[in-house]
């Protein structure tokens, strides 16, 4: 009986994730960090402590950006709105404080206030090549061309916006609308046949994609070159917190690890995230997240020092259950 | 035993630097100015230092006089410059203006920011 329900359970994994893949499907991702950030210098604060040139922000353009320290290291991947009379900034799931305090502690005579929305709003994410469509039945808006980070108003909801993200390295457009109207933005895209996928689903979906997160990647063990996160730096603005550090690692070519994509056979054992892995004995560097993706290959996430992340390399994971043989399969951040 | 209190952190400028000011305020057409100094979240390493010449303070401000300047610094700022002593180095080889931050402690390859 449990296997069953296992099975069945697994069924519907892949079914959602092949309409993810394939069509159209929502993901809840309320637990996403929302910060509303206003005031006249927010802008020029943000473009201090990150890694993008938010100068390049208008009204209607955002940008994402990475939150370093003063070692080149990961605060946080932020991706950057701007809203009628604010920024809204949202974070990886549970950092908004964090995030929020390290402004805070920067903020010094400028003025900037940021405020934590995160449980006041509900973030609904539509995934998939249909995606665009799926948002023109359920919301009637035209979002074909809509570019990244550049928010629309959705009049049915109040006060909602929807903005293109592709989080999932897939059309993505993810709706923000009142706690209040959650269920009833669901109920829009149930209606025209937009199913949601469960959580276990979003983490295989985000791992297969190679989305680095905040549970294993976006740390601060790591930098945003070795992350993949190259899109979201610029490197001719103007200094900002980590910048010698990160400017040094490009322009030397000093970047020893990459995160890797990697699959193994699922009829394998399962290695946990935190693994070592290895090359020949020798320690090449660690899985971060593992997921237990469909058609027997399961796929995980790892950071690889770079003589080690050719495409098609085999690196070996010790589990409890022995030793698994994965596979690179190209790096995060590259498609 | 004689003993001695423990003097308040304060926040000092050299006189070379003080005339130095006198001088740079006259040649931007505001003689008689006075200096801000802060620091802001930015640079390489965290914080970098601000200078801007000034007629008055901001209400909150902290004014310290010295060899003829005031130089006016907000709360927030004064917790991270404490100790410091603005020093000016002149010359083809002088840096201009230097924050000597006993809370630095590091700066980035240029000196303009440091963390604490």
């Amino acid at each position: 009986m449990a296997l069953a329900e296992s099975k069945n359970s697994r069924l519907n994994q892949i079914s959602e994730l092949e309409s993810a893949t394939l069509h159209a499907a929502l993901i809840d991702r309320s637990d996403v960090g929302r910060l509303r950030v206003s005031g006249d210098d927010a802008a020029d604060l943000l473009n201090r402590l990150s890694t993008n040139n938010l100068e390049h922000l208008t009204p209607t353009q955002g940008m994402g950006t990475v939150l370093t320290n003063n070692k080149g290291r990961i605060i946080d991947l932020l991706s950057v709105i701007p809203l009628a009379d604010s920024l809204l900034i949202l974070t990886s799931p549970g950092r908004q404080q964090q995030v929020a305090d390290w402004i805070e502690f920067y903020t010094f005579v400028e003025d900037v206030t940021s405020n934590d929305i995160t449980d006041d709003t509900a973030m609904i994410a539509i995934v998939g090549p249909k995606s665009a469509e799926a948002v023109q039945k359920a919301l009637g808006i035209a979002v074909d061309d809509l570019e990244l980070y550049a928010p629309i108003m959705v009049d049915s909801f109040d006060g909602a916006s929807l903005v293109r993200t592709d989080h999932f390295n897939l059309p993505t457009f993810e709706l923000i609308v009142s706690t209040e109207e959650k269920d009833k933005a669901i109920s829009a895209f149930d209606q025209h046949d937009v199913a949601q996928a469960s959580n276990s689903t979003a983490e295989n979906l985000r791992i297969s994609m190679a989305v680095p997160s905040a549970t294993g990647e976006l740390t601060e063990d790591f930098n945003p070159l070795e992350a993949g996160l190259r899109p979201h730096i610029s490197f001719n603005k103007i200094c900002y917190i980590g910048q010698e550090v990160v400017s040094r690692l490009n322009a030397y070519e000093k970047v020893q690890k990459h995160l890797v994509k990697l699959e193994w056979k699922t009829e394998d054992a399962v290695p946990a995230p935190g693994t070592p892995l290895t090359v020949d004995g020798k320690n090449v560097g660690q899985l971060t997240s593992v997921g237990d993706a469909d058609d027997g290959l399961g796929y995980a996430l790892g950071y690889v020092r770079k003589a080690n992340v050719e495409t098609g390399t085999s690196i070996l994971a010790q589990s409890e259950d022995g030793e698994v043989a994965l596979t690179v399969t190209g790096l995060s951040g590259q498609g | 035993m004689n003993k001695t209190m423990p003097q308040p952190l304060t926040i000092t400028i050299t006189e070379d630097a003080a005339d130095y000011i006198k001088v740079f305020s006259e040649q931007a057409g505001k003689p008689g100015s006075n200096l801000r100094v802060g620091v802001k979240g930015g640079g390489c390493s965290g914080m970098t230092y601000t200078l801007d010449l000034v007629d008055e303070p901001f209400d909150d401000d902290k004014v310290i006089e010295e060899h003829g300047i005031e130089l006016y610094v907000d709360r927030k700022s004064y917790i991270f410059l404490a100790g410091t002593s603005l020093e000016y180095s002149g010359g083809l080889n002088g840096k201009g203006f230097v924050f000597n931050n006993p809370n630095a402690k590091t700066t980035c390859g240029c000196g303009t920011s440091f963390s604490v």
